[in-house]
């Protein structure tokens, strides 16, 4: 198991980026790392990487495999993302060609668009998302770090990345996933930290969901032209949150069950009216094959 | 190792940045040695300079051929950062393998010398310790040790005319001296592989400093 004991870093004589920092990474989990802009997220998924040494501390237990996907991923390169995918998969030694199959397989299922044989520095940001995300998982790791993965992502592309991080956790990998949105950590972690002021504290959960029960899925409506306008609220906001959709003037809204209730309280508080509460009938995270845009 | 070898290669070849070293290379090597029919070993001090001022940059473009976050993808991939620096050296050393190859036999074809083994043997050894000081100089200015673009390539200009023309200073300006007096080849074929010796253990040196500067800034 990934352990950090005591680590700290900062870069050059600053300031303490993280601070005494003790942390487990337990096999067959997710682990959410919440923060604002600029804590140290980044930072200390790095460490976790590999990537970046700690200033003092001890990072132990690190597996052979580790899948990263940096916040960014800079493409000034003339190669095309299939090519890269197999140097990729070379790498972690496959042959060439089921490196190309796996490649080839991963970026049709995550509808890369612009073509698998298109210069990378060509691809629009959230293509190039999916190319950095295909390389991590070339081979299953036991270790798969993200840092920021939603962002720059297309709603189908959501849907696959729950899929990825199912399949990790389930084969007994560890998922380490940044967000700054709780919905969406809440929605896809079972163990949550937070970072404040270079400290790293776990986070006490609203029990989590546990595997397999359905997510909650609520239908919002504007109560007509006899009541005042319901506020405007940003769903996505909203803790547990884990997809919102307008269909036809009325929102819909998938929630963990456990939060349901403080998300009709505030519906119903903001002026909206509750025209349907039900469980979702598929256990899947985003539910029935439907693209929730978050 | 083989496949992040591969990887770089391709990634360089697909960036392109290689050409303006290896054209470099090639047009001195020309202008200088074509129906050039002296000594053997002094026309090897021009193949030997010029692939010292190759080498060097052509390592800082091997080097800095990928974006910092790229390379930690690389690294992580790769099972480390020093795999990923010992892959790009490897490049460096074949593709500089293959230069002095051309720099031995191109000036043999294009000019008109009287040739035999121990001046074939002279040129070997010159030109391998030019190779090798030049892969040191290239690792040391490279983006892992000066982050700056700019810098990194002042600091590589100096050093690269600097090495060969201070007196004494080996490994390259005593064993470039030695080529280009009059001394017969066979003679100089034992300093030139203490030379060679000094340029490896230089090499290996500031690899090793490249590796400590980056893994400490990381």
């Amino acid at each position: 198991m990934l352990r950090l004991a005591d680590v700290s870093k900062r870069y050059g004589p600053g300031h303490w980026v993280l601070d005494r920092v003790d942390m487990q990474i337990p096999p067959a989990q997710s682990v959410a790392v919440l923060g604002t802009n600029g804590s140290g997220k980044s930072t200390l998924l790095r460490i976790l990487a590999g990537v970046t040494r700690p200033t003092r501390g001890r990072v132990s237990g690190a597996p052979p495999v580790i899948g990263y996907v940096p916040d960014r991923f800079p493409a000034f390169d003339a190669m095309g993302s299939l090519a890269y995918l197999v140097h990729i998969g070379r790498m972690r030694g496959l042959r060439t060609a089921e490196a190309r199959r796996r490649g080839q397989q991963l970026l049709e299922r995550l509808q890369l668009v612009g073509g698998i044989r298109t210069p990378i520095r060509a691809l629009s940001k959230g293509n190039a998302q999916k190319v950095a995300l295909s390389q991590a998982i070339m081979v299953l790791p036991q270790l798969l770090i993200l840092d920021e993965p939603w962002s720059g992502l297309d709603a189908n592309a959501h849907d696959v990345l729950a899929e990825i991080l199912d399949e990790v956790v389930r084969v007994g990998g560890s998922v380490v996933f940044t967000d700054h949105r709780e919905s969406i950590s809440g929605a896809y972690s079972t163990l949550a930290y937070r970072i404040e002021e270079g400290r790293v504290l776990a986070v006490e959960r609203v029990a989590p969901r546990p595997r397999g029960v359905p997510m909650a899925h609520v239908v919002l409506a504007d109560p007509g032209a006899e009541c005042p306008p319901p506020s405007r609220i940003d769903w996505r906001e909203v803790a547990g949150v884990a997809g919102v959709r307008s269909i036809d003037e009325a929102i819909h809204v998938q929630v963990h069950p456990a939060a349901c209730d403080g998300l009709l309280m505030t519906a119903l508080r903001g002026g909206w009216s509750v025209a349907e509460v039900r469980r979702d009938r598929e256990a899947g995270r985003l539910g029935g094959g439907d693209s929730w845009a978050h | 190792m083989g496949a992040l070898i591969r990887y770089n290669l391709a990634a360089v070849v697909h960036g392109q940045r290689y050409v303006a070293p290896l054209l470099f290379f090639g047009i001195v090597l020309t202008v200088f040695t074509v129906n050039d029919s002296g000594p053997l070993a002094n026309i090897y001090v021009v193949s030997a300079s010029t692939l010292l001022v190759s080498m060097c940059w052509l390592t800082v473009t091997i080097l800095n051929h990928e974006d910092p976050v790229r390379r930690s993808i690389q690294s992580v991939t790769a099972g480390g950062s020093s795999r990923v620096l010992v892959a790009e050296v490897v490049l460096a050393l074949l593709i500089g393998v293959g230069l002095t190859v051309v720099g031995l036999i191109f000036p043999i074809l294009s000019g008109s010398h009287h040739w035999d083994g121990s001046g074939l043997a002279a040129g070997v050894l010159a030109l391998a310790t030019c190779l090798f000081t030049g892969i040191a100089i290239g690792v040391l200015c490279s983006r892992l040790v000066v982050p700056r673009t700019g810098y990194s390539l002042l600091l590589a200009l100096v050093v690269v005319i600097a090495v060969p023309l201070t007196p004494g200073l080996p490994p390259v300006n005593p064993a470039l001296r030695l080529m280009s007096g009059n001394r017969p080849a066979g003679e100089l074929l034992y300093p030139l592989s203490g030379y060679l010796v000094v340029s490896i253990v230089v090499a290996a040196g500031c690899i090793a400093l490249t590796r400590y500067i980056s893994v400490r800034r990381e």
